[in-house]
Parts: C-alpha cells; structure tokens; sequence
C-alpha cells in the first residue's frame, strides 16, 4: 500500500519537479540557517558560522540530488528534460528537422502500408476465430494433383473421416450452389452455401442482425431458414433490417432470413447460408457432398492429421477403389495457404523492398545527423567537459533521434493512411481472400510504432555513438573549424553507397515489372474487348426445360437485344470472350494425332465473331441456320490448324470431338465439319500462348447456363438495364447475372496483380530515388561547405572553375559508382526472387539495366552538379575572411 | 547512487532511526533531527546532516510522517516533520523485525564463538 503510494509520489515528481525543487531549496536553506545560528552561538564570526554550517550539512548539491533521487525517478525525470531540450534543439532547426521528419514519414509509410497489406491478406485476414488451426482436407493422387473435386466428399466419406479421426475440434461441411430467387423486381441468381448446422459456431462470428442457425434449424420439419450475407444484404435489399423475416422463394421453395452476418464474413462467397444436416445415403451434390474444413486440436500437427487420415483411407480404399487412385496420400493444409498460394511471393518481394527503403531512410537521416553532429560539436564538447557523461550525451542525442522518429511516425501514418485507401482499390481479386479488408488498424499500427523505434536506433545510435567518442580538447580548441575527422567522413560516404546501392536494387526490381507489364499490356489479344458487355444468363435448377426450349429462349433472347438501339450485335456461348471452353481429347479420321490431342470446345451462336470483332482467315462463320438446326460445324484457330494439319488448308476436313459423347446430354456422333479458321486470339490470357479451340453450335450444349456478350455503339453499362428488361419480357425465368464490360473482366484477371506489383514497386523505387538525390546532395553540399576555405585558395591562386567544378563530380560520382556496382551485383542475387513474376522478361535484361544506371548517375550527377556550382561561386575574399 | 553512510547505517535502518526520533521528540525539523541523533549514544552516527533528505522524502511519500512549514523558537520557517498514524503502526512494526534481526544476528554470533 505505502509502496504503491510513493510510487505514485515519485511518478507525479517527475511531472511536476519545480515545486518538490523550490521546496527542497527552502528546507536546505532554512537547515543551514539553524546551523549557522548555532555555530553563532557557540561565539563563530558570522563568515566562519556560514562556513562551518557547510562543513556540518555536507555536500549541498550531493544531498539535493540524492533527495531527487529518492522523491522521483531519476532516470524519467531526465528524460523529461532531455525531450524539453531536444524539443527545443530541432525547432531552432526547422529546415533539418522537416528534411528529417519527411524522410523517415516516407520509410515508415511505406513499410507500414505493405506490412498492413501482408498482414490483412497473409498473416491475419479471416475474421473467423481460430483461423491459425482451420484447415482443408485435399486428397491427391500420386502425382500430386488434387483428386476429384476435392476437397469435397460426398456424405458417408465425409462422416467416415469426422467420427473416426480425433485430431479435429470440430469439423464443417459446406458446399455451394446457387438459386434462382424470384421476386417482384426479376430474377436474380443467388450463390448459396449448404452449411452443417455448427457452421456458425464453429466460425465463431456473432451475426449483425437477429440471430445464426443451429442444429434445431436443421432438424426435421423445422422451418427453413438463411442467413445472408453482408453485400448480398446491400446490393439486393438496400440494406433495409426489415429482410429479417422475410421469406425469399428459392427455386421455388420458402426460406425464412433469420439473421445478417457482418461485413468480411465472405466463407464460401455465398450470398445466403442454409442449414442442412450431413447424412448417410443422402449423398447427392450438392447437399450430399461437401467440403471437409476443420480446425486441428491445439497441438496436433499437419503431419500428425495427415498421418491419421491416411490410416482412415486406408480401411476406405479398398472399398471404394474408384475413388483412391494408385498412390493418394491426403494433405492437411491450412485455409490460408488454400486461399493465398502464390500472391504471398509477391507480398513478400514487396515488403523486402520496401524494407530497403526504409532503411535507405535510415541512413539518410543518420547521414544528416552526421553532418549535423559536426557543427554542434562544440555544445558537445562543453556538455562533456561540465561532467556529463558519455552514455549521458549519448542518451540526449538519441532523445532527439527519437523526437524525429516520433514526428516521422505521426506523418508516416498519416500517409500510410492514404496510401492505404489508394493501394485498396489496385488489390488484385485473385489470391486474396474475400474476408481482406486492407485498413490501418491496431497490429498495423503497432508495427509502425516498432518500425520507428527500430529506425531511431538504426539511425540515431551510430551518429551519437559518434559524437560522444570525439576527443574533448580537439572539439574545445577548434569546435567549427575542423574539417571532419576521417572517420566520419568515410562514414558518410559509405552510408551513401549503401543508398545508392540499395535504391539500385529497388530501381532494378521496378524496372523489370514495368517491363513485364509493358510487354503484357502490349499483346495483341486478336480481338476487340471493348464495348463489349458480358452477362451470364441461367434458368433455375431442378427439373427445367428441355433443351430445346432453352435454346429458343435464347434464340429470342438474341433477336430481342439485337433490336435495342445502340447494339451492334449480341451472341451467346459458354465461355467469357473466347477464354476457356470445354476442354475435349480429338480425333482427326485418317490422321495421326499427337497424345496429348486436346481442343478446347466453345458452343456458341452465330454472332459471337462478329461480337468479339474475332477476324476469319480463311473459309466461312457459322449461319444461324446451322445454329438453329445443330449442324455439325466447326470453326478453328489457328493454332488449331498449325498444331493438327501441319498448316495445310483445314477448311473441308472432319474432326471428331470426343468429349460430347459424354456430355449431360450426348452428341451421338461428334464428327464436325471445319468450315472456317479464325485468326489466332489470346485465348489462355496475354501471359500464354494460345491453345486450338473449335467453335460449334451453342444448341448442342444441351441445358446450361450461357454467357450472353453484347457490342454496343458507346459504353456498354449504359445498356445494361434495357437489356434486363427486354429479356425479361422474353422469359420471367431467366436471370442475367453480374453484368460488366469484358475488358473489365480481362484486366481484373489477367493484369490487376502485375499492375498491382508495379505500382507498389514503382512508388517505393521513386521514393528510393528521392531520398537518394537528397543523400547524395547532402553529402556533397556539406563536403564543399568545409571545404570552401580550400576552394577559395585555389580559385585565388588562379585556379580554374572548371577544375574545381570536376573535383566535387569526381567526389561525387565515385560515391554514385561505388553504390552502383555493388547495388547491380547485389540485384543480380534479389532478382531471381522475381523470376516468377517477370514475363517474357529476363533478370538480368539489359535495357532495364541500361535505364536504370544511366538514371542513376544523372540524378547522382545532378545532385553533384547544385553543390558544385555554389563552390566555384565562392568570392575567395569572403571564404577567407569567414569565421 | 549508494552513498557510503547508507552502506555502513544498514540499508533502511535510518528509516527506523528517523521515526522512532519523531516518535519520542515529537515535530522536528531536519536540523533538529540530526542534532538530536548527534547527542545519541557513545559513537556519533558517521552522519551529513544532508543524507537525512532522502529519509525525509521516502518516509513521507509511504505517509508515515506528514511536513509542515513552522517557525521555530527562533522565529526561522522550518519545516517540521511529525508522525502519521500510519507511521505509529510502521514504526512498531520495524522495531519488532529489528528486534527479531538482531536477537538472530547475535544468537548467531554467540554461536559461532
């Protein structure tokens, strides 16, 4: 009690020492009256009373400082006054201290920015408790490929694998599906996840309106119910709290909203939860067959899973031989990694640079405080002579690296803050799990907080350590007029070359991505993907319509929207663009085709080369007569063409597509008829080259889901609701589904991540390059400013400028070419870090190389040239006469 | 910033020292204090009249012992340090663990003869 008491006591001397101070003095002073009347007393002069008081009390000071010593805490209260000290030391200093601040504000920013992105997307991103222990069970053959559609499992596999394992906590099963929702707007299709009753708790997540699901929801005869998501909520229902209780028709049946789920619970991207038990013998998709996820059993290992499961599979193989292939083993693996896999690489590649740049930051304020230390060594000096110590004088200027780093810290924020907002809207989609929200939030912050004091010692230790070494007569006798000592300045100097080299590597690494994403951005996709709306339009589940009939709603589908004004033609087929595509083995009647003979097949209508604006380089399109009637008539690439008819004419010759024989509805005889070749497309992505691909008539698809793809005169959105409307009015069943223009949906899946990688690095290099011109500046001006007097005397000894101009390049360049040759050695090493990033780009690629050296030696010369020039400017007189 | 008296009083024996003072002399001032530890005892405590602030302050941060600025016989302000409650209870206290110290120490010492 008492001790906590005086802890407080002392606590609050530190804050307020000047009344505990006078206090002290009155005491002592009044102490030593009462003595000296005593010595008075015993018949003393008044002088040798005042003298013997002294002698009688002690050391005055020693005792006042053992009293503070006891009421306070020493220690605080000197940090207290080194902050009012060094507070007041950078304000004289306006100029240096914003140089400083903004320098490390850049370093922090940066490297805070990025950790915050490693950690929404890497480290931390799901909302869900116990994410570090979540996991999917994936079965794989042999070659390491994942079998069937794992991980999902079909029921009574499913429960085998629950029941007999014990190194689960508990397990979920999910699987999505979707379902058309009819209401008095329209049709809208809604992706649904099927959830085991425990989902919700085993996320851990409490809902944002009303109430989550339990078993009792799931159990026979109870109503049905959903819980929806968060956008779903916005997007569909304007986020109105009156949807819980309402009853949405899904495919037909009722299903009552109990609950809304918070932003970022994105688990299986659905827009509505649904309860539905696991159970033996029910065991078709796709509430039968689900996906395994569970959390370990803290403590419990991958391995240690993965060996128990593979004891279970083992009873189960023989079984079930169709289902293990030769060599299956299972693997455990970690949601996280499920979700990430390589977007990580690149998170990683960034955060090392930005790193770099952090601590090119560094040492450029260390470099400033160098230079900084050499005209404040006389205050030095005299603080070291009057008794402080060196740890003393150490302390104090790191007090002030603090101050600074403090500053950096509240700007760095600040523009972590709206580079943050900046940077969202670049994330790439792909790789990045849905529940990332990159935000500035307390871990984020806490990191820039350590980022800061890390830098604070990185730059502030060296530069005190520094100064507290200097010798105190050579500081006492020639404070300001030494040139600086040897040591220091090759100090200053290598603190540069590590700037340059390590903006080199930034530089480099930028370099190369810009070019991969040049060359990228520079492919001739073969077609026109702008103008052009994609929308996908699907018919409920469940006993529909024959095919038939689906192919003429389509059919009037086209001939409606062909009508709008504005469109310039419509079509539809199963791919987007003419990316992707049924995949199928081929055989050619009378020719030999290599083993790995595949084609990829897209049904379409007549008008999809006349949408996508595909050219035709020999033959003929198809003819909506052949459309309407499922001829069997094929367009080919290309590729097509040169991989399987050696480039010989294709038009005439039959192919076989082997692959429609086991459709859902079979094609009996899969022999086409190639009537025309289409020019080449870029139909894998930019990155790929393309695959053969044949195009036939949409009407053999049998009943699925198309993507409908419009040309229109001027921005496609624009059409967007007319078009609802019109196929509306052709069928109330069918639903048109994330509209959005294609080239959108081409740069979002194909370019996003290596705009992203560009972006982020191309910042940080010129950030890099900012700091390092200041660097190299700084360096300089200071070099020449001691040196003016030498200057001086040779430009008054007839001395040429030009001379004078060459030796302060020569200084500087030397620095620049040190820093460069070992900035390109040290990125020859870190590129290979960003091979897999590069496309059709090689590490070391000259041109990049070439840029970027050349742009460092301008900015280095540049930065040479401003200190040169005020050098050979110098009036002799003036420099001689000065100080 | 051990001084060496400290060392040689004991560590926290001046505490005790100081409060049993207060407890038989009533409101003292430092001076007064140390004059009066000066006339105790055949060996004059190896004491700076100084090193008794730091009792001072300690004592009075636990609250044992309360300051008050008066004026003396004299009429000089001093400031004059008298026993709290608190102080009462603490200087029983510590005069029992002294005596138990040292009843230890000498049984110890007697034994080793």
């Amino acid at each position: 009690m008492s001790g906590l008491r005086r802890f407080l006591f002392r606590l609050s001397n530190v804050f307020r020492p000047g009344r505990a101070e006078r206090q002290l003095a009155r005491e002592v002073a009044s102490h030593l009256a009462l003595l000296e009347e005593r010595f008075r007393g015993q018949g003393l002069t008044a002088e040798e009373a005042r003298v013997a008081a002294r002698r009688a009390f002690g050391g005055i000071e020693q005792a006042k400082e053992l009293q503070r010593d006891a009421r306070s805490f020493l220690w605080l209260e000197d940090l207290r006054r080194d902050i009012g000290y060094g507070a007041r030391t950078l304000a004289r200093t306006p100029g240096f201290t914003a140089v400083a601040m903004v320098t490390l504000a850049l370093g922090i920013s940066a490297v805070t920015i990025i950790y915050s992105v490693l950690r929404n997307v890497v480290l931390d991103p799901f909302p869900y408790t116990r994410s570090d222990r979540m996991v999917n069970l994936v079965l794989l053959d042999g070659s390491g490929r994942r079998v069937r559609g794992a991980p999902y499992y079909a029921a009574s596999e499913f429960l085998d694998y629950q029941e007999q394992s014990n190194v689960f906590e508990d397990v979920v099963g999910t699987s999505i599906s979707s379902a058309h929702w009819v209401s008095e707007a329209g049709t809208e299709r809604l992706t649904i996840a099927w959830m085991t009753p425990n989902g919700f708790e085993f996320l851990g997540v409490p809902p944002l309106l009303g109430r989550t699901f339990g078993s009792a929801d799931a159990a026979p005869g109870a109503t049905p119910v959903a819980v929806m998501n968060h956008r779903a909520w916005v997007r569909s229902f304007g986020a109105d709290p009156g949807v819980i209780g309402r009853t949405l028709m899904l495919d037909g049946s009722p299903w009552t909203v109990i609950g809304v789920m918070p932003p970022r619970f994105e688990w299986n991207i659905a827009d509505l939860w649904l309860p539905a038990e696991l159970r033996r013998g029910e065991e078709a998709a796709p509430r039968g067959v689900r996906a395994f996820q569970a959390h370990l059993r803290p403590g419990v290992t991958v391995q240690q899973a993965e060996a128990q499961l593979g004891v279970i599979a083992a009873r189960r193989a023989p079984e079930h031989p169709k289902d293990y292939p030769p060599g299956y083993r299972f693997q455990v693996i970690k949601v996280i990694d499920w979700v990430v896999r390589d977007f990580r690489g690149v998170l990683y590649t960034l955060f090392g640079a930005v790193s770099l740049l952090l601590v090119i930051a560094c040492c450029n304020v260390a470099n400033m405080l160098l230079a900084r230390a050499t005209s404040r060594e006389r205050e030095i000096t005299i603080r070291a002579a009057i008794g402080a110590s060196r740890g003393r004088i150490v302390r104090q200027l790191l007090v002030e690296s603090a101050l600074l780093a403090f500053g950096g810290l509240l700007a760095g924020c600040l523009l972590a803050y709206v580079g943050i907002e900046a940077l969202a809207g670049f994330m790439p989609r792909d790789g990045v799990p849905w529940e990332t929200t990159i935000r500035l939030d307390r871990p984020v912050l806490l990191f820039a907080l350590i980022a800061s004091a890390l830098a604070t010692i990185g730059f502030g230790l060296f530069p005190a350590l520094q100064s507290a070494r200097r010798d105190l007569l050579a500081g006492a006798n020639a404070a300001g007029r030494t040139t600086a000592g040897r040591r220091q300045t090759r100090m200053r100097s290598g603190l540069v070359v590590a700037q340059v080299a390590l903006s080199i590597v930034l530089l480099l690494g930028a370099g190369l991505l810009m070019r991969t994403f040049l060359r990228l951005a520079n492919v001739d996709l073969g077609f026109d993907p702008g103008s052009v709306l994609a929308a996908s339009l699907s018919f409920p589940q469940g006993p529909g319509k024959p095919a038939a009939d689906q192919s003429n709603v389509f059919r009037q589908v086209l001939e409606h929207v062909s009508a709008i004004p504005g469109v310039r033609a419509a079509s539809v087929s199963n791919t987007m663009g003419l990316f992707g595509g049924t995949t199928s083995p081929l055989r050619i009647p009378g020719r030999a085709v290599p083993p790995e003979g595949d084609v990829v097949v897209v049904f379409a209508s007549e008008g999809l080369v006349e949408t996508l604006g595909v050219a035709l380089a020999d033959g003929r399109p198809l003819t909506r007569l052949e459309v309407e009637q499922s001829q069997h008539v094929a367009l080919v690439n290309e590729t097509f063409v040169k991989k399987y008819f050696g480039g010989e004419a294709a038009v005439g010759q039959t192919i076989r597509l082997e692959r429609l024989t086991t459709l859902p509805v079979p094609v009996q005889d899969p022999t086409f008829a190639i009537i025309g070749v289409l020019k080449d497309i870029a139909n894998q992505g930019p990155r790929n080259p393309p695959v053969p691909q044949a195009v036939i008539p949409f009407t053999l698809r049998g009943p699925a889901a198309l993507m409908l793809m419009v040309r229109t005169s001027d921005d496609p959105m624009r059409a967007v609701t007319t078009i609802r409307r019109e196929i509306q009015q052709v069928n109330r069943d069918l639903a048109v589904n994330e509209p959005g223009p294609l080239d959108e949906w081409i740069q979002r899946v194909f370019y996003a991540r290596p705009r992203f990688s560009v972006l982020v690095l191309g910042i940080f290099a010129c950030t890099g390059i900012i700091l390092v011109a200041c660097g190299v500046y700084g360096v300089l001006a200071y070099t020449v400013s001691q040196q003016t007097r030498e200057i001086a005397i040779r430009m008054a000894l007839g001395g040429e400028r030009g001379h004078v101009v060459r030796m302060v390049l020569r200084l500087g360049l030397k620095l620049v070419g040190v820093g460069l040759v070992i900035g390109v050695a040290a990125s020859l090493a870190t590129n290979r870090l960003l091979v897999n990033q590069l496309w059709k780009t090689s590490p070391t690629d000259p041109v990049t190389f070439v840029a970027v050296i050349g742009a460092i030696v301008v900015i280095g010369m540049v930065a040479c040239l401003i200190p040169a020039r005020r050098a050979v400017r110098v009036e002799p007189m003036t420099a001689l006469r000065h100080d | 910033m051990a001084s060496e008296e400290r060392v040689e009083l004991l560590q926290g024996t001046l505490d005790l020292i100081v409060l049993r003072a207060l407890s038989t002399m009533g409101p003292l001032h430092a001076y007064g204090l140390a004059a009066r530890l000066d006339q105790i005892g055949d060996h004059p405590l190896p004491l700076n009249q100084g090193t008794l602030y730091a009792a001072l302050v300690r004592l009075e941060q636990r609250g044992w012992i309360k300051g008050a600025w008066q004026t003396t016989e004299s009429s000089r302000e001093a400031k004059y340090y008298s026993l709290t409650r608190a102080g009462t209870r603490a200087l029983e206290q510590r005069t029992e663990r002294w005596r138990r110290l040292v009843s230890f120490v000498d049984k110890l010492l007697l034994d080793e003869r």
